[in-house]
């Protein structure tokens, strides 16, 4: 027999023998459920409070490996916004890797601007409470890249059950009649129970947060907050970028940090820039026109 | 000579090989992934029992339900490659009729490999999960990625389907010398039949009636 026949048809064979190994000892543990998060400790979980202007995302989780080689560019994201829609990512941490057989803890504490958030809201018909759509991402790579798993965890997260916070959602019917849409506009924060934190400023009056021809409206009435409105204009994004210092009509300035309005910037940016022609907002009728 | 006629006449063929063809198929591409996906339940059911999964039983109940749909349309995908399996041990190697069905055999393979994963990425889709504590789950998902292993696969697949040329020019003399043989054998099988009376044909085969002379060489 010829060896230009028996030497490539050995070689195959020895590819494929080791490729099913590769599959058996790599592939199989993960299919059966080798990987897993969880809270380090009963309601460690992912919580989201507001504090201020500031919404604070906390969460202590354990990675928990019985795989039979080391994770390695282990990730853990936290993405808010519904899925197939506008969406930005609040937690990106640094990769880590995970032992084979062992453990890695994950500790999330990020403050995110309040009105960012407000702008993926979603208000719920059935509960009438407002709720957050976050995805919480983890995963890696191993066995040299070869192969990789990723567990992406779908939740809404009842703000005023996690917050202690009573909070009143103007609802917004979509066009399709579905249950609830993207929150953009009247929703009111009952901060009366939020341990004595003081509004600096009279009730009724609008307070603007402007980035370049975007502007974010809040009004102060009693002990809460309204978002009011939200504008923007076509061609904002390098405004936006740029971003120019948050107003308070007549009063005190709110305390934003630049790192904050930074971060917003960069937020809203992704956001608009899925909306090159404007916000479509034609379903929202109290807005009268395209913001 | 190896007498007349397309190497895809089924006067050229081995009945033999196609069954054994059609056998490995089936082993290949129905019990052998039935048997792995029985294997991951069992091992995902074991790990349950004995508590060291970090499935809760909802997940793990949706999960094995997803291995299984996934092992019924790898099954239905590689179908046609049992049938393929068949024409490829017809044809013995070294024939011509071979190639075609060893080539199409390693692209469809390929082919397979790649629906089958979508690419690489495995999706299961593990659903809601009820929550608690004002956090609700909607959904779990768990992607696969084995995008490496694929790629090593399909090219292994179609490396698989070029490895036909080697083999037929490493068979050909084999397969023409068979050819031979059995043709010498249904002219021995047409004298032999003419010494006991008239008959041009031998089952449904015609044969060429050939006067052989002492020395073996035709008679003119």
């Amino acid at each position: 027999m010829k060896l230009s026949y028996t030497v490539p048809k050995l070689a195959i064979a020895a590819a494929s023998v080791a490729l099913g190994l590769v599959v058996l000892t790599s592939v199989l543990p993960l299919l059966s459920g080798g990987l897993a998060i969880d809270e380090t400790e009963a309601g460690s979980g992912l919580q989201m409070e507001i504090e201020g202007v500031n919404m604070v995302i906390r969460g202590d989780y354990t990675v928990r490996s019985s795989l039979p080689y080391d994770i390695n560019d282990a990730y853990l994201r936290i993405t808010l916004g519904k899925p197939g829609g506008a969406r930005m990512t609040v937690y990106d941490g640094e990769a880590f890797d995970v032992p084979k057989g062992g453990s890695a803890k994950v500790v999330i504490n990020e403050e995110i601007f309040l009105p960012t958030v407000m702008m993926v809201a979603v208000a719920n018909h059935d509960s009438g409470k407002l709720t957050i759509p976050a995805t919480v991402s983890v995963g890696g790579v191993y066995l040299d890249r070869l192969t990789g798993l990723g567990v992406e965890v779908d939740m809404l997260i009842d703000v005023s059950n996690e917050s202690g916070v009573a909070i009143e959602a103007g609802m917004v019917p979509t066009a399709d009649g579905k249950d609830y849409q993207s929150f953009d506009i009247d929703v009111t924060v009952d901060v009366e129970e939020l341990g004595g934190i003081t509004i600096p400023m009279e009730d009724g009056v609008p307070i603007e947060a402007k980035f370049g021809d975007t502007t974010i409206t809040l009004v102060k009435n009693g002990n809460s907050i309204s978002l009011d409105g939200v504008s923007a204009g076509t061609g904002i994004i390098g405004d936006i970028l740029g971003s120019e210092e948050i107003v308070v009509t007549g009063h005190d300035p709110i305390t934003v940090t630049e790192e904050q309005k930074a971060e917003l910037a960069e937020i809203l940016s992704a956001y608009l820039a899925e909306y090159p022609d404007g916000i479509p907002l034609g379903d929202i009728p109290s807005l009268g026109g395209v913001l | 000579m190896s007498g007349s006629g397309s190497e895809f006449s089924l006067k050229k063929a081995d009945p033999g090989g196609a069954v054994l063809g059609m056998v490995g198929a089936i082993a290949s591409f129905i019990i052998v992934p039935l048997c792995l996906c029985a294997l991951i339940v069992g091992i995902i059911e074991a790990s349950i029992r004995s508590g060291t999964s970090f499935m809760e039983a909802e997940q793990v109940e949706s999960l094995i339900e997803e291995y299984w749909y996934y092992t019924r349309r790898f099954i239905s995908l590689a179908g046609p490659l049992v049938l393929v399996s068949i024409p490829m041990g017809l044809y013995p190697k070294g024939s011509y009729a071979r190639i075609p069905f060893g080539l199409f055999f390693g692209f469809y393979l390929a082919l397979v490999l790649l629906i089958f994963v979508h690419g690489g990425a495995v999706t299961t889709d593990v659903g809601g999960l009820g929550g608690s504590g004002g956090v609700s789950i909607d959904a779990v998902r768990l992607t696969l990625n084995v995008t490496a292993i694929m790629y090593i696969a399909v090219m292994i697949s179609v490396a698989k389907g070029f490895l036909t040329f080697a083999e037929f020019a490493a068979h050909r003399k084999d397969y023409l010398k068979w050819l031979d043989e059995k043709d010498e054998k249904k002219a021995k099988k047409a004298k032999a039949s003419e010494t006991e009376g008239p008959a041009e044909t031998v089952g449904d085969d015609e044969v060429e009636i050939i006067e052989v002379e002492e020395d073996g060489e035709p008679a003119e």
